[in-house]
């Protein structure tokens, strides 16, 4: 019998999210021990190589005061408490920088969740006519970040773009999209979203499609509005999805640079130097390396502690704090 | 009222359509502007292709090096991928399987990962590939770049993984199974659509990432992101040459798109695309 | 089972021959060109025996992609001493401007620095030499060719008595670059006065003319506006006085005048629409050029960078900043000049190459020819009888205004050290963009420079 008959049988005859705890262990099949060391072992070096140990050495510099060049002379809690006084001296103050990294991590989820649930739910419909729409939907995610950017940055010149001609009809067309200190952020939110939406676009439609359609007819037989089956099967389906989505989208709105900083590398002023901004520019322009360390521990801690608790606080966990082996 | 008539049906349609329209204008403008030269491009109406078009600007922008740019990346994103998507899929196995304690915590150390910012650490991992002397080689950048994708890996696998009914795996083991034949034949199978996904995701970003090859590379492993900024320079204002070095740096993924279509649609859970 | 392990060592073997792929791409690209680190560590792992040969590479600055006129007259001059030093090869590494001093930041803290690199002086070059990353190159006394160059434009590379760096672009001070076509159609000469720069001004405006390109989107071109208002009101010293990081330097009367003046300016509207999100790519200069601006302020690199059409048939005229207050207006500001410099993690032979190209290449006739004719001003004494050519007559003005101004103050992000130039950027662009108050940046500058590094 073929994996996915298998796998078709079990979902019809079994409940159709499998079996979380509860049940006997599975037993080790042999080999476990070696599977274990090659299954880990490797990615587990790459790891700790390349991530754990650079962190570690960021926290070090952290507590010391180095200009990147000549050796870093020590200096306690000093710049902690820089930070933590709001970085007087600096251009970007510390709370600026984390309002304006909040606002990017909560307006990207506000804006490009329900729309790549949307998106990602008419792509999944089987018509033939969907394919075109699923083939453009794409299309943004073969350009790079670079790529995105620079196409971004012609077309929303406020002296030469194609906007500049449409002004003289549309009055407000005429905008310093990328350069006002009160609109800038919200054009870079919804750059960013149209370059990822595409992909949780993907994801939802991958989602949507793993929903057997035996829940959809029984629900048709019960009488259900499309409104309903939409709240009361799609929805709860997509749960897992959604957290997938919501993590990558979070921990990676935390951390997001490359847009903002090849279109106006966190101007002007300060408008959008969100807290990696901050951070780079603190290093590498302003060679103030103990400085942006702290940023970037801080940024480590904030990533972590969401992580953790979208993770714990959505179930994902509940796999690790089982008792029994599982599946 | 006829059920396409319906106003739910009906807005769907329209929003559908507004997307539509966002992702398409950007992309209609730059390609039509690729087409102009420098000289053309601010005199010339930006919306139809009325005037002189042009492949000049194509010839300028793959005459600045785009193909070895291009070379690196396409080197670059294909090890990175195989290496993540590999190496996390066998990691996930064995998470989900947890025969062992020390797995579970090892997945627990990863998914610290997750939240650590690459800026943070990329002036240790300078020192560190320096002095590895791995500095300006696609090592350096196959080795961070697949270290970073490491978390979000694994995260994703487990993920899937864990789906895979405990039924098969126990049926297999009784059969007289060992955990590397589970493996090989029941889980890596089953999970080509996570893979492709996976692939995607973990190709996209190593294929965009701008930072790390901006610290680690100087001018041999330069890749198509940074390469794009050497065109754009601080004093060059040819957007055409800029625009149509985009479109060329897109062309691999446009290709490779139509030619895995089939899988790609595949994977999306079973149609058979054309 | 047949299929999946098919699909396994598909797998393997793409991964095989992307890692291989990778292996030779690297490491053949690496064998043929010097790249910095190979060429350093062959050389410095004991090459050269007496006669002091050697091969090193230069890192230099480009903004055209190693491909323009300023680029190509450096390659040249590496060429022309390769050809007459047999057993010598220096080479040329090109690193866009944007990245540079990235770049270099990042290889000066891992030990990984070129033989010969690029700076602009000044605050950067300092804390180089404060980390004994720089060979001293002597004085004009010790090292007579030193004598060759103009003395302001050694300003900048001078620390306690010491020189560490050579000219190696030519002098860049700052003029308003402004379109003569659009003056004389509205019947505006050139204002030589503030007030008179005022009414000019406003009668652009009124006739929907942008009166000045800004490319404040990149933060520096702002930064002459307050260096030429803080000259012409209170004189050198108050730049000075900020070099010197002096109690209160920043509290300076005149810098306050100087940053109300710039935001009333730009409140006034006197600067393009999205003046914060242009860049000194292009775009700034194609505003001038094409009428829609008149004027703006800027490095005399502009005559290089802007349309050259447009700047061979004399269309760009070129004046001095109008005088404010009792300043005097032969005040200068700007890029003394770009410099190169020796690091002291080059072998004894390297160095010894580097210095004998400083002083027979880069302190040549030959070179200042080169320079000229890629539309540069060289700082070399006696370069102005060589300005021939359709700039000449920019070239031999920016040269005389050179070698009498009184005071050639440098470019203060150049000047200062990192740590202190970069928030005086951005709160200079906050400055412009209204949202911040003159004695917020005051407090806000006086509080970096209390730690300064």
């Amino acid at each position: 019998m073929t994996a996915q008959a298998s796998v078709r049988n079990a979902t019809t005859a079994a409940p159709l999210r499998p079996q979380r705890g509860g049940g006997p262990a599975l037993p080790k099949g042999r080999g476990s021990g070696v599977a274990d060391l090659v299954g880990v072992i490797p990615i587990g070096l790459l790891y700790v190589v390349f991530i754990l140990v650079p962190m570690v050495v960021a926290v070090f510099l952290s507590f010391t005061s180095w200009n990147g060049v000549g050796n870093p002379t020590w200096v306690g809690f000093a710049n902690w408490s820089w930070f933590f006084h709001n970085s007087p001296g600096s251009a970007i103050s510390s709370t600026s920088s984390i309002w304006l990294t909040i606002k990017v991590v909560v307006l990207s989820y506000v804006v490009q969740t329900p729309i790549s649930i949307g998106l990602g739910l008419f792509t999944a419909g089987r018509q033939r006519y969907k394919v075109v729409y699923a083939t453009i939907f794409v299309l943004p995610m073969l350009l790079s970040t670079a790529g995105i950017s620079y196409m971004w940055n012609g077309f929303l010149d406020p002296n030469f773009g194609p906007l500049v001609p449409l002004a003289s009809h549309f009055s407000f067309l005429n905008q310093d999209w990328l350069g006002s200190s009160s609109i800038t952020l919200y054009v870079l939110v919804a750059i960013i979203a149209w370059q990822f939406i595409p992909f949780h676009t993907l994801l939802y439609a991958v989602g949507r499609r793993q929903i057997p359609e035996v829940l959809y007819e029984a629900a048709r037989i019960d009488g259900a509005t499309p409104a309903q089956m939409f709240w009361q099967v799609t929805l709860p389906q997509l749960r897992y999805t959604m957290v997938t989505s919501g993590i990558l989208m979070i921990t990676g709105g935390l951390t997001y640079f490359d847009i903002i900083y090849i279109l106006t590398k966190g101007g002007p002023g300060a408008a959008t130097s969100t807290l990696p901004l901050n951070m780079y520019n603190t290093a590498f322009q302003q060679t103030q390396f103990g400085y942006s360390s702290v940023m970037a521990v801080v940024l480590g801690v904030i990533g972590i502690a969401i992580a953790i608790g979208l993770v714990r606080g959505t179930g994902f966990g509940r796999m690790q704090s089982q008792q029994e082996g599982v599946n | 009222m006829p059920a396409w008539l319906r106003p739910g049906r009906v807005i769907s349609f329209v929003l559908v359509n507004i997307w539509l329209l966002i992702v398409i204008i950007p992309l209609y403008y730059m390609i039509l502007s690729s087409f102009r030269s420098e000289d053309t491009y601010q005199t010339d109406n930006q919306w139809l292709p009325l005037g002189g078009l042009t492949f000049g600007s194509y010839t300028k922008a793959w005459e600045v090096g785009m193909a070895h740019y291009l070379l690196n990346s396409v080197l670059l994103t294909v090890a990175c991928v195989v290496l993540s998507v590999v190496l996390s899929l066998g990691m996930a196995y064995r998470v989900v399987r947890r025969n062992s304690r020390w797995v579970g915590v090892s997945f627990s150390v990863i998914l610290f990962g997750l939240a650590i910012p690459v800026q943070a650490i990329v002036v240790p991992l300078y020192i560190m590939i320096v002095k590895m002397h791995l500095y300006d080689t696609l090592y350096a950048l196959i080795l961070t770049l697949t270290a970073a994708a490491i978390p979000v890996s694994v995260l994703i696998m487990v993920s899937f993984v864990r789906d895979i009914p405990r039924e098969l795996i126990s049926a297999m083991l009784i059969d007289g199974g060992t955990e590397w034949t589970v493996f090989r034949q029941l889980i890596w199978p089953l999970s080509r659509p996570v893979m492709a996904t996976l692939a995607i995701y973990n190709g996209l970003n190593v294929w965009n990432n701008f930072l790390l090859p901006l610290v680690l590379t100087l001018n041999n492993s330069t890749v198509l992101p940074l390469g794009l900024t050497h065109l754009q320079g601080s004093f060059s204002n040819d957007v055409p040459a800029v625009l149509a070095a985009v479109v060329l740096s897109a062309l691999p993924l446009v290709v490779l798109f139509v030619m895995m279509r089939r899988q790609v649609m595949n994977s999306l859970g079973g149609i058979v695309a054309r | 089972m047949r299929s999946s392990s098919r699909a396994l060592a598909a797998v393997a073997l793409a991964a095989a021959v992307a890692t291989g792929a990778a292996a030779c791409s690297s490491s053949s690209s690496s064998t043929t060109s010097s790249s910095s680190s190979s060429s350093a560590t062959s050389a410095a792992s004991g090459s050269s025996s007496a006669a002091a040969t050697a091969n090193l590479t230069i890192w230099a600055d480009t903004t055209s992609g190693g491909t323009g006129p300023s680029d190509l007259a450096l390659k040249a001059l590496a060429q022309s001493f390769n050809a007459s030093h047999p057993g010598d090869n220096i080479t040329v590494d090109f690193i866009s401007d944007a990245n540079i001093k990235t770049q270099l930041q990042t290889a000066m803290g891992a030990g990984n620095e070129p033989p010969v690199f690029w700076t602009w002086g000044g605050g950067v070059l300092d804390q180089y030499i404060k980390a004994g990353k720089v060979v001293p190159l002597g004085t004009t006394s010790t090292a007579t060719y030193l004598s060759n160059f103009l003395p302001s434009t050694l300003g900048a590379v001078t620390f306690n008595g010491q020189v560490y760096g050579v000219p190696v672009e030519g002098t860049q001070p700052v003029y308003f670059f402004y379109n003569k076509q659009v003056f004389s159609d509205n019947h505006l000469t050139f204002p030589t006065t503030w007030s008179g720069l005022l009414s000019t001004i406003s009668t652009l405006k009124a006739k929907g003319i942008a009166p000045i390109s800004l490319a404040e989107g990149g933060q520096w071109p702002g930064l002459m506006y307050l260096e030429y208002l803080t000259d012409r009101i209170g004189g050198p010293s108050v730049a000075k006085a900020l070099q010197d990081n002096a109690p209160d330097a920043w509290k300076n009367p005149a810098i306050t005048e100087a940053l109300t003046d710039i935001q009333a300016l730009a409140k006034a509207g006197a600067f393009n629409k999205g003046f914060d999100s242009t860049q000194f790519n292009g775009q700034s200069d194609a505003l001038v050029t094409s009428g829609k601006a008149a004027m703006q302020l800027m490095g005399d690199w502009d005559l290089g960078s802007a349309n050259q059409t447009f700047v061979n048939a004399g269309k760009m005229g070129m004046a001095a900043f109008p005088s404010v207050g009792s300043g005097d207006p032969a005040d200068l500001a700007g890029n003394t000049a770009t410099y190169l410099s020796i690091s002291t993690a080059a072998s004894p032979a390297q160095q010894a190459v580097a210095k004998e190209f400083f002083s027979s290449a880069l302190a040549s006739s030959d070179y200042a020819k080169k320079q000229v004719a890629a539309n540069e001003v060289p700082v070399t004494t006696g370069a102005d009888s060589y300005f021939t050519g359709p700039l000449a007559a920019y070239q031999k003005q920016i040269y005389a205004s050179v070698q009498n101004a009184p005071s050639f103050t440098y470019s203060w992000d150049q000047m200062l050290v990192p740590s202190l130039g970069t928030p005086m950027l951005t709160n200079l662009q906050k400055i412009f963009d209204q949202t911040e108050t003159p004695a917020q940046f005051e407090a806000a500058m006086t509080t970096a420079a209390a730690s300064a590094s």
